[in-house]
């Protein structure tokens, strides 16, 4: 079983990938954070295979955690989740060390793609976006 | 049994306040509509009790929405769910015609609670916008209105009227540009304007 820690301050948001994550047979939302402190307090303290994490948090943002976290768990994969289809959200985030970013308003099998896509040390970013990376990095 | 219809460009989120909604027990979600046009078709053909509907969706403004479903139906129960912090858009959405008004950081028990509050007729506010309306009310017209300013609204304020960015702003305060952000809303609301220019305006007028 794959199992999955978010971190997002919207209650609803948590809800809903929970429910979209119970329709798979292989991933699950294990633990749920509502900002990055109480994230890195529990990836210490239980065993993950990936993170949801909420670009924009209050207090620390998105940014900021994944920064921290990836110090601290350079192994794991993050993948961003943001409100913003901004390419230059998506491009920060990578250069961070996230894994891949999805936008907020993605079908929830893009959600499901987009954590197995990670999980196989893929990057996942919608094709607007990926060639707005690449072209950065290239 | 309450019928919602949820409309909001998120399927994640529609899927969240599904899964919230349903889990009281007296609440079916009938339908779901993914922008204002999609939610206006499906008010006419699907029996509802009501229509929880995101302010910002692509397209059509959201206020512009709702005041088409109350105009089509002045006796249709819609409650507003927004990610946005700024509260000015509570006001906004309550003038034109709202019964109440969430943010998506609400918790599930007050999104039951306010859907079942708004189905018998009442009208649900969180207590945020509860006290910004109280002190839309009991400002004392004698007063400047940056005079109502905290001082760490009137440090954002003289910031923004000098031009700064937000994300400069959060950069020089050490805040998350969110949290800026929720001030600048404090800041438009408090003192009445609704734009970065309005502040600009003031400040000069004012020697600020």
């Amino acid at each position: 079983m794959i199992r999955v820690i978010i971190a997002d301050d919207h209650p609803v948001v948590i809800q809903g990938i929970r429910q979209i994550l119970s329709a798979t047979r292989d991933i699950r939302l294990a633990d749920e954070a509502v900002n990055g402190p109480q994230l890195l307090a529990k990836l210490s303290g239980g065993r993950f295979d990936l993170v949801l994490l909420d670009i924009s948090m209050p207090g620390e943002n998105g940014l900021e955690v994944l920064k921290r976290l990836k110090a601290q768990y350079p192994n794991l994969p993050v993948l961003m989740l943001s409100m913003h289809p901004d390419e230059e959200y998506a491009l920060r985030t990578v250069k961070a060390g996230a894994s891949g970013y999805l936008n907020k308003a993605s079908a929830p099998d893009d959600l499901i793609s987009a954590i197995r896509t990670v999980l196989r040390g893929g990057t996942y970013l919608k094709e607007g976006i990926a060639e707005a990376v690449a072209g950065c990095s290239g | 049994m309450i019928r919602v219809i949820v409309a909001d460009d998120h399927p994640i989120v529609r899927a969240g306040v599904r899964q919230i909604l349903e889990r009281g027990g007296d609440i079916a979600v009938v339908g779901e509509a993914g922008d204002g046009a999609a939610l206006i078709r499906m008010v006419s053909t699907e029996a509802h009790d009501l229509v929880l509907l995101d302010i910002s969706m692509p397209g059509r403004d959201g206020i512009d929405v709702l005041k088409q479903l109350k105009y089509a139906n002045p006796r249709a129960r819609v409650l507003i769910m927004s990610i946005h912090p700024e509260e000015q858009f509570a006001i906004r959405a309550l003038k034109a015609g709202a019964d109440g008004y969430l943010t998506k950081e609400s918790v599930p028990e007050e999104v039951v609670n306010a859907v079942r509050k708004v189905v018998r007729g009442g009208k649900y506010i969180s207590d945020r916008v509860a006290e910004q309306l109280l002190h839309e009310v009991g400002a004392d017209p004698g007063t400047l209105p940056h005079a109502a300013l905290s001082d760490r609204e009137f440090e954002v304020f003289r910031q923004i009227a000098a031009g700064k960015s937000l994300t400069g702003i959060a950069e020089d305060l050490s805040l998350s540009v969110k949290t800026v952000g929720t001030y600048r809303a404090r800041i438009l609301a408090k003192m009445n304007l609704s734009t970065n220019a309005e502040i600009i305006r003031y400040a000069i007028r004012h020697g600020l």
